[in-house]
Formats: structure tokens, sequence, C-alpha cells
């Protein structure tokens, strides 16, 4: 199989930003009455708690956790990504004084592989076990692997990259990337939500599409044996 | 790669303590390492037992202090499962964006693509049916859109699927449309006409 043709068993997104929040604020009634959902979504919204310590409601699928240092948007169906962007831009749009010091895009992947074989050659050449390894232990294999790299452009940050055996599509390989942006010190109480959101509209496609990119790397330098 | 059964707890936090589960400022996760756990919440407050409980802070303290108070005043912590991810898979198989270049009585036409250098661009037709109640009105001329057509689940039931969203972007700022505009003259500028 071409890596151009393999389609992920599973994708998802979710949104991560540290910084001081209220977690109470975030009721499916506040999203209606400021006009960023309808009334229908309201009254489809699935509240599991909101409180002053945590906030945990799901709205058009997506999963809004927020305790008071981190707030995360999220959702298992990639098709509403630009969903989970629109909503977040709209929140900070309208929450222009929060503290933020930290945001991070996350995207990932399931791909199921053909055979066990190739399972193992994956992880065989990402963590070779011959030098270290094989010597010390009996079978070793890789559980994790994470790669960070650094990111220069309009919002200088970090790229973490980690592969792992798929733990939903075995024998399979779960992709995660973070697009790790630190804000910086001094926009905390002036102009921190601003910055988040240029690096929310900068940063998204090449974002959304990492995990994506690493898998079909992957799968294109590393052939299945009978390739 | 092994695949290996994992032995460890689901991780448990109380909601005060949770800056030490992250020193710094990590945003792989929300909280936990395996995106699932469990938060401890302090029961909601109930005013009516806490108006009784302050008319009676006296007595409590200085008389009643060592007779064990009766159950209604034992506040339990609520643990809360959380999890980044909403229950459900999908798979997406196409995925185009555009926008709506007009609107008639029953349908609108949108110009779209996959990609933001695809040339010619696709256009397309639809009836306002295919939209939810709440984003028909929001189908007019200039608004952006997402189709994407994928495989979804129902238990172990795959259902194929084609949805359509207006987005709901917020509106540009003064600032944002003047360096639109000086952008938009610099590359004017920049054309060099032979």
């Amino acid at each position: 199989m071409s890596a151009n043709t393999r389609t992920p068993e599973g994708e998802g997104l979710n949104v991560v930003i540290v910084g001081s929040f209220n977690p109470a604020i975030f009721h499916p009634e506040w999203f209606l009455r400021q006009g960023l959902i309808g009334e229908q979504d309201a009254k489809e919204a699935e509240n599991k708690v909101v409180s002053s310590e945590v906030t945990d409601v799901q709205l058009w699928g997506l999963k809004l956790l927020c305790i008071s240092e981190r707030l995360s948007l999220g959702t298992s169906n990639i098709s509403q990504a630009a969903r989970v962007q629109d909503l977040l831009l709209q929140m900070f749009t309208l929450l222009p004084h929060t503290p933020i010091t930290a945001c991070g895009i996350n995207h990932h992947v399931h791909y199921h592989v053909d055979s066990t074989d190739y399972w193992h050659k994956i992880g065989h050449t990402l963590a070779p076990k011959d030098r270290v390894w094989n010597g010390l232990l009996d079978q070793p294999g890789m559980r994790s692997l994470t790669i960070k790299a650094q990111r220069r452009d309009a919002f200088p940050g970090e790229i973490n990259i980690t592969v792992e055996p798929s733990v939903k599509f075995p024998p399979g390989i779960f992709v995660r990337s973070n697009f790790h942006y630190p804000l910086p010190a001094d926009s905390i109480h002036a102009g921190a939500a601003e910055l988040l959101l240029k690096f929310l509209r900068g940063e998204w496609n090449t974002a959304c599409e990492m995990a994506r990119r690493v898998a079909n790397t992957i799968f294109d330098k590393i052939k299945p044996e009978n390739d | 790669m092994t695949e290996t059964l994992s032995t460890q707890d689901v991780p448990v936090q109380w909601a005060g303590e949770l800056p030490k589960v992250h020193e710094g400022a990590d945003t792989e996760f929300f909280l936990f390492p395996q995106e699932v756990g469990h938060l401890l919440v302090q029961e909601r407050e109930d005013p009516d037992l806490e108006a009784e409980e302050s008319a009676m802070a006296e007595p409590i303290s200085a008389v009643l202090k060592t007779i064990p108070l009766p159950p209604r005043y034992v506040r339990v912590p609520r643990a809360k499962r959380l999890s980044t991810q909403p229950a459900g898979r999908y798979i997406l198989l196409k995925k185009y964006e555009g926008v709506v270049t007009s609107r008639g009585e029953h349908s609108f036409v949108a110009r779209l693509f996959e990609n933001p250098s695809d040339y010619p661009v696709v256009e397309a037709e639809f009836d306002l049916e295919e939209l939810s109640e709440t984003d028909r009105e929001l189908a007019v001329e200039g608004a952006t859109l997402v189709w994407t057509i994928g495989y979804g689940y129902d238990g172990s039931t795959r259902k194929r699927e084609s949805t359509i969203y207006l987005r709901r972007l917020p509106p540009w700022s003064e600032k944002e449309i003047e360096q639109g505009e000086q952008a938009a003259t610099d590359l004017t500028r920049g054309i060099e006409w032979e």
C-alpha cells in the first residue's frame, strides 16, 4: 500500500491553552447569549459539570474542559476541526483580557498496519535495539518515542512528535503532534489573547496536518519487507 | 514495538492541587498524561446549608465541638472522570473549504477547493435543506463553509456521511482590515509589469 492511499482509522484534534480562566463562564447558555451557537445547539449540549473549579461540556460534538489554569477544546471527529478553530477565535475575541501563557495545537492519528512484521519493522527502525537494548533486555520493544524540534517562524516555540503503538487499532501506529507556543512573558496582561488569536489563525492548517505528514513520511521511508 | 497492557492506575487529582501535575506550561495534554483521569471536585455548597451552618457556628465551635456532626454536614468530594476526547470515531475521506457565491430561495452555490492553491476551483449547488436550521440563515454571499465526506460509526455500523457547515469566524477588527489593505497595496506595488 502506498503512503498516499493510506487513510487513518481515527483522527482527532485538541487545543490546550494554559493561563488563568473562570471555568464557570463556559456554560452553553453563555455561548448562546454571545451568539456563538444556536438555540438548538445549546439545547443539545451535554453538561457534565459547570462549576467554579471545573467545567466539562460538549457542544457540536466538541469537548470543552476547563479548570482555573487550563482550557482544552477537542474533537475525535476531524471533520469538525474548523469548528474548534471558530469557537476558540470567538471565545478569545470576546475575552480579550484573559491572561494566557501558552497554547498547544495537538493533532493525532491512528493507522492500522498490514502485518505485525511490518509493525515491528517500524518500531525497530525508529528505535534501533541492536546497540543498547538487545544486550540488556529480552525482546525489547518501542513503547513511545518523542522527538522535539524548534519552530522559528512568527510564533517561536516547539514541535513535539510522539509515535506509539496504536492501542485502538492493533497492529497499528499512533502519531501525535504538539505545536507548542509559549507566549512572551510581557504579554500576559497586555495582548496575550490577541497573540493567541494570531497563532490560532497562522499555524492552524500546518498544525492540523502535522501528525498525518509524519505518519505518511514513516510509511514512505519504511516499507514492508515484500515491497 | 511491543503492545503492553498498562498496570498504571487512572490518575486522580484534587482540582486545587493541579499546578503540581504540570510544573511547566506543557500544552501536550490537558491534565493527565494518558488523557484520562479522575478530578476530585468539592461538592457544590448549598446556600441554605451554608446559612444554617453560619447560624450554628458559635455553638458548634465552642460547645458541641466533640459531638459528631449529623451526616448532612459531611461533604464528600465528587470524582469526575475527565477525558479530552469525546467518544466516537470518524474517518475523513474528503474535505473541501469554500465560499458561498450566491443564494436562492431553496439553494445556494459555493466555490470549493481542497487546497488554497487549487485551480480551477469547483463550483457546486446545494439545497438549503442540506444545512442545519441554525446554519441556513448564515448561508449568504461571502460566507465560508466546510464540506466533508467520511465514515461515521454507530456502534459497529459504519455509515457514509456528508457534512456541510458554515463557519462562524469573528468579524475582522479595524486593525486587521487596515493590515489587509496594506498587504494588498504592497503586493500590487511589488508587481513588475512588463
